[in-house]
């Protein structure tokens, strides 16, 4: 972004504002959490911890656990990515 | 990092150091296989200390324990809907019977919310975040959006996550008696 255009952007009374309007509406545990455009980030928590416990259960040595666990993560997120892959094209063909 | 003899490379050198990562069994007494799972129901992980691999028990409770709090904090604690009551945590009846329906019909108040199947599985965490759900229902009504169901799949998942980790404590449990001649 131009060097002019980000501060003005950054000093904008609307950025400014919407920290608080966020923090004002949103209660923690009460209510949803404001993160409705970044929902597929989401996923990455879910399945890192699905990965860490499954990869728990199956390894005898929990010092394995890490590594095996991030191979894991990749490999479902992999899986993510082509299954969307896949239904995007599902879609534009039909 | 460093390398094994046989050239795998392994994480003994880095700095994260868990506790009794190469013990096997600290415990090495017969344990009673419902008492570990009722254990790890109580308390995610809990099963697995039980039995010795404190590693594991760390590893396996904290990650359960976080993916539910994840949950609540995304979709709320209303994410949590309570069988026997309505959105607006008043108790439900069956027509024509004074008792409530969890009492008169527990089958059907647990087959209307499904989800709680799984969450209840998470242990007290879901008892607690259930009281608190149906106390809070009057000031914050459940939310219909894409969020609550996020929230509702991860407090579901640790739940279901958690039955894993209570199986497979016991399991290991159970090879661990088979050491023993002694029967509990």
């Amino acid at each position: 972004m131009h060097l002019p255009l980000a501060i003005a952007f950054a000093s904008s009374p609307l950025l400014a504002a919407a920290p608080s309007v966020l923090t004002a509406s949103w209660k923690p545990f009460l209510t949803t959490m404001p993160v409705w455009d970044y929902w597929p980030i989401l996923s990455l928590p879910l399945c890192l911890g699905v990965a860490v416990v499954y990869k728990t259960t199956k390894c005898p040595d929990a010092a394995r656990v890490p590594r095996e666990s991030a191979i894991l993560f990749l490999w479902i997120m992999l899986g993510l990515i082509a299954a969307a892959v896949v239904v995007q094209l599902v879609t534009v063909l039909n | 990092m460093s390398r094994t003899s046989t050239g795998r490379r392994t994480f003994a050198s880095l700095p994260i150091t868990l506790p009794h990562v190469n013990s096997d069994y600290e415990q090495t007494g017969p344990v009673s296989l419902p008492l570990v799972a009722a254990l790890g129901w109580l308390v995610p992980g809990l099963g697995y200390w039980v039995i010795g691999k404190r590693s594991h028990a760390l590893i396996a409770g904290v990650s359960i324990i976080v993916l539910f709090l994840l949950g609540l904090l995304i979709s709320g604690v209303r994410c949590v809907d309570v069988p026997g009551y309505d959105a607006n945590g008043n108790v439900i009846h069956l027509k024509g019977s004074s008792k409530p329906i969890i009492v008169d019909s527990t089958f059907k108040a647990i087959l209307d919310k499904p989800w709680y199947i799984p969450q209840i599985l998470a242990g007290p965490l879901t008892i607690g975040s259930s009281v608190w759900s149906v106390s809070v229902s009057g000031t914050y009504p459940k939310a219909t959006a894409r969020m609550f169901d996020i929230g509702t799949l991860y407090t579901a998942i640790a739940g279901m996550l958690n039955l894993l980790v209570i199986i497979d404590s016991a399991h290991r449990a159970a090879k661990l008696n088979d050491h023993f001649p002694r029967s509990i």
